[in-house]
């Protein structure tokens, strides 16, 4: 672990969104993301794991202040985003960046690629002209692209080529914070074993702290050091990555690993499957979120919602963390 | 065989561009083949054109869909179409966007039983509330009212696997069918799907990018490069001595769970080349590691290997 202060911390964050009632339907809230803590050292590489909705996207959001949290604080190197000044702000986007899914919609059909690439430059007053292309040359050579890419546009490019184009545009400002928001979801695999690679040695290169955002648990243990699983809002297991897939506590978590497909055709199907499907009004309420699906809820867990409880460096939002299911028992007897 | 597609060829219809090649496959009566690839390598196109659902602009070039013993080249429109539908079923990765959102749930599935099986009235709507309930739907009389934006992903995935059993189907053609889902979900549909072609005994054809949803279901596997089948080889064979260059490839950077398997993905240099300007020879001798002078000259035919397996190479990967 890094003794440092974080790089990037929150404390108690949360987002609310309202649906304006109409004439038939009520007025409707919903948590996105609750209670959040977290805590990213320099250099560190945290995933942040979950299934759809369960708020992943808008965490990130949150924390590069795209959007405003309805509760709770965000401290970047110390300083509160809600104490920010313009020129603050205007500071912390040269220093952070955000990496999305599709490189597609996120890069301008009309620009050229060395233009694109070369505009934070501009825009933060880095450099301009022949500097800034100069720059953005190199930028692109160290993701791997040739500088003939400069004066082509996006069409021209296949799609692992134009996710490593705005990797290159979220880089040439050299930014201390990233934000990747599913940004291999939308690539083969054999051009996402690529951009794990180049993502990889460019954190080595830089030094980055990110935060790697995806749904697919088998890509992110290439790419972080430490995971957050979250579920309808909030953080529900957290730690080494490494350690949590080789003993998962929390029941979730469990069944997420579970349900990955084996590339194993002699495996058997999946020990522990969840029924049902995550429904946002699970959430409210005094008791846990996945008590609905979970094949070990008790009582307890209707009535009072687990704290993400530390031990060692990993903790758990569980009455029953640790004690091992039943189906999973089975599993491990079966592979000893 | 239950479906025996020969040397079948699409291409554009304003010329040049091959989307399928020379596409050989089998699958007997019961059997589930999984077709593999990257995204533009055909294995969509090879279901619609066994569908016999082309998309416009399309056409086949060449080659024969056999089902049954029938080429489904000499049958009428009419007969296609009560194959397509009846004998042939098929579900789709986007299951939102193939229902009409103007119909109920009941109502799609009572029309697909009127069409196939003759079921009208009560008798229609019972057996449609049991076919929901058969697909996991809880509380199935009262879903039956329900639009398909009243349903999640997986539900609407339920309901196209329901109308593809209401016509009692031989052969069930599934295009990406998880791959929309979360991965819960996606474990679950993947139980379904196994659980009903128990019952049922009918054969499946599963495509998919993920060999981890290929290796859970398939008994057969083909993988597709650029148009072409380059490997075939029963499921347990290809992850255990793949022999196309391009199978251990594709194997060898698809990241697992697996916490012992600490190797990071081996990426394959280069990216697919676009189906407009295919290389010439074996299409993936530029990316392939063990490629000779040949590959670049000569298309490498299919050729039997042991034990059912096939593979499209001048220079297989030793499987012994």
């Amino acid at each position: 672990m890094v003794s440092a202060v974080p790089i990037l911390e929150a404390r108690g964050l949360g987002r609310i969104f309202t649906r304006r009632g109409g004439l038939f339907a009520p007025r409707s809230v919903l948590r996105a993301v609750e209670g959040i803590d977290l805590e990213l050292p320099v250099g560190g590489r945290l995933a942040i794991v979950g299934e759809s909705g369960c708020g992943k996207s808008t965490l990130g959001r949150l924390l590069l202040g795209l959007a405003a949290p309805s509760a709770g604080t965000i401290l970047f190197e110390s300083m509160e985003h809600g104490h920010r000044s313009p020129a603050d702000w205007k500071r912390f986007r040269r220093e952070s960046a955000l990496v999305q899914q599709n490189p597609l919609a996120a890069l301008d059909p009309q620009m050229t690629i060395g233009a694109q690439v070369a505009e934070p430059l501009t825009v933060h007053g880095r450099a301009r002209g022949a500097a800034a292309r100069e720059m953005a040359e190199r930028g692109l050579v160290e993701v791997g692209l040739g500088p003939e890419m400069m004066a082509r546009f996006p069409h021209q490019l296949s799609g692992g080529q134009r996710q490593r184009v705005v990797i290159a545009r979220a880089l040439v400002m050299s930014p201390k914070l990233v934000v990747f928001d599913e940004a291999v979801s939308a690539l083969d695999v054999s051009v996402q074993a690529q951009v794990v690679g180049l993502i990889n040695a460019q954190q080595h290169r830089l030094g980055l702290s990110y935060l790697f955002i995806s749904h697919d648990l088998r890509i992110v243990r290439h790419v972080a050091d430490r995971i957050a699983v979250m579920y309808l809002g909030r953080i529900v297991e957290t730690g080494p990555i490494d350690a949590i897939y080789r003993a998962p506590t929390h029941p979730y978590t469990q069944a997420l690993l579970a349900a990955v497909p084996r590339l194993d055709p002699r495996a058997r199907r999946p020990a522990v499957t969840i029924r049902g499907e995550a429904t946002a009004s699970a959430a409210d309420g005094p008791g846990c979120a996945f008590r609905t699906r979970c094949a070990m809820a008790i009582a307890r867990c209707a009535s009072e919602r687990p704290e993400l409880l530390a031990l060692g460096d990993r903790a758990t939002a569980c009455h029953r963390a640790g004690e091992v299911s039943e189906p999973q028992r089975e599993r491990m007897e079966l592979v000893s | 065989m239950l479906l025996q597609v020969s040397d079948l060829a699409i291409r554009s219809r304003s010329g040049g561009v091959r989307i399928l090649d020379g596409v050989d496959l089998q699958l007997g009566a019961g059997e589930v083949l999984g077709l593999v690839g990257e995204s533009g390598c055909g294995k969509s196109m090879t279901c619609y054109a066994i569908a016999d659902l082309l998309p416009a602009g399309l056409v086949r070039a060449g080659g024969s869909v056999r089902f049954d013993g029938v080429d489904m080249g000499s049958l009428d429109e009419p007969a296609r179409r009560r194959l397509r539908g009846g004998r042939i079923a098929m579900i789709f990765q986007d299951p939102t966007s193939h229902l009409n959102p103007v119909h109920r749930v009941g109502t799609y599935l009572e029309g697909a039983l009127k069409r196939h099986r003759g079921l009208s009235g009560t008798d229609a709507r019972m057996e449609a509330i049991r076919l929901l309930e058969r697909v996991g739907i809880s509380d199935a009389k009262r879903r039956m009212n329900a639009y398909p934006h009243e349903f999640s992903g997986g539900m609407n995935q339920r309901l196209m696997i329901a109308h593809a059993l209401a016509c009692e189907p031989d052969l069930l053609i599934a295009d990406e069918p998880t791959t929309a889902l979360d991965v819960t979900t996606q474990a679950q549909i993947l139980d379904l799907i196994e659980t009903v072609r128990a019952e049922t005994g009918m054969a499946i054809l599963i495509v998919s990018h993920d060999l981890g949803v290929i290796a859970r279901l398939a008994d057969r596997a083909a993988v597709m490069h650029c148009g072409r089948i380059v490997e075939t080889a029963p499921v347990e064979a290809l992850f255990d001595r793949p022999a196309h260059p391009y199978t251990s490839a594709l194997i060898g950077c698809m990241p697992t769970v697996d916490p012992d398997d600490c190797d990071p993905p081996r990426p394959i240099r280069g990216s697919v080349p676009s189906l407009a300007d295919l290389p010439g020879g074996c299409h993936f001798h530029p990316r392939c590691d063990r490629r000779m002078p040949a590959c670049g000259l000569a298309r490498p035919p299919l050729a039997a290997l042991a034990d059912g397996q096939s593979s499209a190479c001048f220079n297989p990967v030793p499987t012994w």
